[in-house]
């Protein structure tokens, strides 16, 4: 239980420091704006996959949770990435 | 799994006043009958609106009789009984929105989920009773909302059921992009709403509650087509709703997500968010409504279908006598629409000015659920294939079902060709495809399911030979109404056209749209006989035993009507739900043996 | 309903809320997906209309914050509804749902800061997009709110034991859902 506790205080931090690094980067002139992009992203989803896993508790759930909760990120990239093949096929023309 | 029988008992205790018992109940039984009577009277409404188009087609402009002369002035109809263009439109409009919204999602997927799926899990009640009354009473003032907008002072929504914009969303567009959009945005967000709960509530319940020995490969395929659905209803229902929601934020909060810059009506003034003219806002984008839409539209239509297709299995099998013929692939195949069914929106959109590169894969998908769609329809006539058909009033409706659905099936695959869908793109062809699948497909099974679980809804009888004349009538009629409008098509009959004379190359037609009209009145008039046999056999029909089919699953071991707890005792399952005719049931002397039926020692 | 009751909640029981739960938080998400669709081809249609940190991001990034530091708490509140323990389940509830309060305080001020400059909704496209997605997220933090105020309400009551808790556990579900859309509309609309 103890170091459960400690467990999700470390997660905690980490979250803060992310969110933290996240704003500092944001300021910072050496990436290009794709990159600005792309580490937002990752780092967004790097605290996703924390908060999923730790506070929401998949870590300990059954296949059947993790799969229902990974199902919509994966509707979540279709949709996204047919609109986005759209845009950048058709509409950069 | 033991303890889980002993608490269910505890889900919610019987009512005995008339309010918890009819109105603000639990019980999955109730709720199902509730949704049952709301979507008959949504579907008179829409077969009403039905009738009022194809009178406007046969006859133009002519008095409509009876409904002209009591409402002239008022809803649709001019000064003289007539239909106006404008009036012609909210009819189309509300046809589609009512008949897919309010009658026949609730119809396969409330109905008969609610009621079927509890009975054959062999389980007391759904996972979570208060979240299942809680979508009918959002379904209900939904209904409440459409059908009420037909009474704003300017009418109803006129975009058509998929409310394409900028018509639907610049509100100077036509008299019903105003308050009647609206409320068709707030309506349809409501009833999607109850759609989500209930699709969660079926997946938890299908997928958690199961009696023991209920495995995956024993549950029944009406079962297995309902929990298909309801990752339907649970992943695709909530795009319509954030659809819904941008819409609404154009219209009440002038953004201008779907009206690009630059739109002019037509005293050429710049019209922006929410069709505030002068309003230069703009910069958004028609075709993103057409892709949200479809990302939930088209899920909804194998939420449409899948659920028919689960009836007509079971009543296939039951009436055949025989198990149903490769039980796994016919699960397999239906997951695989599934899994198609997401990816395949965009052959809505092949002439919307989609990349033709996007729409070459889309093509490509859609061509692909012809696959699992050909392998139930293979298993189907397999089923049938030397079994003891027994052509009961279900069994026809089964029937028709699976010869309607090929038809269906097949001109969709027409379509599914870009070169093709651009010819025939918005025209009756359209029409008929999917009348075909969700008329001639889901409708004859949810009758051939009102048919064969009437017994158990109800505890009587209802007459069969009203029964052979409805079915008879039905499947002649609207096979005369549907079929012509192929011709209608390739001839470039447009939808949605009020006109049908008003183009000379559609004026050699006129004649086919006399008949589709006529054949169409009888259709519609032949449905009285339903309505009537059913509401006369809940009162006065002869009391029906507990398994009058000599069925398997578990919904017929319990007493017609199902009890309130539905199971004295959970039952055990220990084979498969279609074992008719096999060994184990010839050591019992009958020619099929119930899922929880112990076999002698 | 009675209360003088123990209510005793099963294994499975349990289980299906959490999966019911599940189920809607998948939905959820796929709520805001049409949402992050939109606000993509908007920046690839209008890249002149937006660039980075043009919005308030100061109270943004306190935002940010202020919703990881309310994560902590609902999950003390999580565990000591496990253990049983109502009055502190509802303290930690509390003081989850003032971090939201202070969330929509500050969402307040930065919108109308906004609306002073003139920057409404229909402004131009980039506006819709800001205020469409931050105004669901904040109308599902007020959702938040108002069942955390009832269930720490109920939690003092004594409505929860270490039998029967779902509702604390569902909720601290739901909260995180709203960490998690925040999680990816802070950088998305602020920071690039």
């Amino acid at each position: 239980m103890n170091s459960a506790i400690t467990n999700k205080l470390n997660i905690f931090i980490t979250l803060l420091v992310i969110t933290a690094v996240q704003i500092g980067l944001s300021y910072a002139d050496f990436l290009a704006p794709v990159g600005h992009i792309i580490a937002a992203l990752l780092l967004a989803a790097s605290e996703t996959i924390l908060v999923g896993l730790f506070f929401m508790g998949l870590k300990n759930d059954d296949r059947l949770l993790r799969t229902t909760a990974l199902f919509p990120f994966v509707l979540f990239c279709i949709m996204n990435g047919a609109l986005v093949l759209d845009v950048l096929i058709f509409m950069k023309h | 799994m033991t303890e889980h029988a002993a608490h269910a008992e505890e889900i919610h205790p019987e009512p005995k006043d008339f309010f918890h018992k009819y109105v603000w109940s639990y019980d999955h039984k109730v709720i199902s009958k509730q949704y049952l009577f709301t979507a008959f009277f949504f579907l008179i409404v829409g077969g009403l609106l039905a009738m009022l188009i194809r009178w406007q087609l046969a006859y133009p402009f002519q008095p409509v009789p009876v409904l002209g002369s009591l409402l002239h002035g008022h809803l649709f109809f001019d000064d003289s009984g007539a239909i106006t263009p404008e009036g012609y439109l909210q009819l189309t409009t509300m046809h589609g929105s009512i008949m897919i919204f309010f009658v026949m999602i609730p119809m396969l997927v409330a109905v008969f989920g609610n009621y079927l799926i509890p009975l054959q899990i062999g389980a007391r009640d759904v996972a979570f009773p208060l979240l299942n009354a809680l979508s009918y009473w959002l379904y209900l003032p939904a209904g409440i909302l459409a059908f009420s907008s037909f009474f704003l002072a300017k009418g109803a929504a006129e975009a058509g059921w998929t409310g394409y914009p900028p018509l639907s969303d610049v509100s100077s567009s036509t008299p019903g992009s105003g308050s009647g959009q609206i409320f068709w945005l707030l309506s349809v967000f409501l009833v999607g709403f109850s759609s989500i709960l209930g699709g969660v509530n079926f997946l938890t319940t299908i997928v958690k509650m199961r009696a023991p020995g209920m495995t995956w490969d024993r549950l029944p395929l009406v079962t297995w087509s309902q929990l298909i659905t309801a990752v339907f209803q649970a992943l695709a229902t909530p795009v319509l709703g954030s659809a819904m929601a941008l819409m609404f934020m154009d219209k009440v909060f002038h953004t201008s997500f779907f009206i690009p810059s630059g739109l002019q009506n037509s005293d050429d003034q710049l019209v922006g968010g929410g069709g505030l003219v002068g309003n230069a806002g703009g910069g958004g984008h028609p075709l993103l409504w057409q892709h949200i839409f479809w990302f939930y539209s088209h899920p909804a239509v194998y939420i449409l279908i899948l659920p028919g297709m689960g009836l007509a299995s079971e009543l296939i099998a039951t009436f055949s006598r025989k198990p149903i013929f490769a039980y796994k692939p016919m699960v397999g195949s239906m997951a695989t629409i599934m899994g198609l069914g997401f990816i395949v929106w965009g052959h809505h959109m092949f002439v919307s000015g989609m990349s033709p590169a996007m729409g070459m894969g889309f093509m490509m998908t859609t061509m692909l659920i012809a696959l699992p769609s050909g392998v139930k329809v293979f298993n189907w006539l397999g089923t049938l294939h030397r079994g003891s058909i027994h052509l009961t009033v279900p069994m026809l409706h089964g029937l028709s079902f699976l010869s309607m659905f090929i038809i269906g099936g097949l001109s969709g695959i027409f379509m599914a060709a870009t070169p093709v869908d651009i010819y025939i793109h918005d025209t009756y062809y359209i029409i008929a495809h999917f009348h075909y699948v969700v008329f001639g497909g889901s409708v004859f099974a949810v009758f051939g399911g009102l048919y064969y679980w009437f017994p158990k809804m109800w505890g009587r009888k209802m007459n069969d030979k009203l029964g052979y004349l409805h079915w008879f009538l039905t499947f002649v009629t609207f096979n005369c109404t549907f079929f012509p409008m192929h011709l209608l098509g390739e001839g470039g009959q447009m939808r949605r056209l009020a006109t049908s004379t008003g183009y000379e190359y559609l004026q050699p037609m006129q004649d086919i749209n006399v008949f589709i009209s006529v054949s169409a009145f009888i259709l519609g008039a032949s449905q009285i006989i339903f309505l009537f046999n059913y509401f006369y056999s809940i009162v006065k029909g002869p009391k029906a035993e507990a398994n009058p089919w000599n069925a398997i699953t578990l919904e017929w071991t319990i007493p017609s009507p199902a009890p309130y707890h539905n199971f004295d005792k959970i039952p055990t399952v220990y084979r498969g739900p279609y074992e008719y005719s096999g060994e184990e049931a010839e050591k019992v002397g009958r020619d099929w043996i119930a899922q929880d039926e112990k076999l002698p020692a | 309903m009675e209360h003088t009751a123990v209510r005793v909640e099963t294994e499975e029981r349990l289980e299906n809320v959490s999966f019911g739960m599940w189920l809607f938080i998948s939905s959820e998400i796929m709520f805001f997906t049409p949402f992050f669709a939109m606000y993509i081809i908007m920046r690839n249609a209008h890249p002149e209309l937006s660039h980075p940190h043009m919005l308030n991001v100061p109270i943004a990034s306190v935002n940010t914050f202020i919703l990881v530091i309310s994560s902590l708490f609902m999950t003390n509140a999580v565990n000591a509804s496990k253990s049983g323990d109502g009055v502190k389940t509802s303290n930690n509830l509390l003081l989850t749902a003032l971090c939201g309060l202070a969330f929509l305080v500050l969402k307040a001020v930065e919108y109308s800061g906004e609306i002073k400059e003139d920057l409404l909704p229909s402004t131009n496209i980039f506006y819709s997009c800001y205020y469409t997605m931050t105004g669901f997220h904040g109308l599902h933090i007020l959702i938040g709110v108002i069942v955390m105020g009832i269930l720490a309400w109920r939690a003092r009551r004594g409505d929860f034991t270490k039998t029967y808790n779902s509702p604390i556990e569902v909720c601290g579900l739901y909260w995180c859902l709203v960490e998690v859309v925040w999680f990816f509309l802070f950088p998305v609309l602020y920071l690039v």
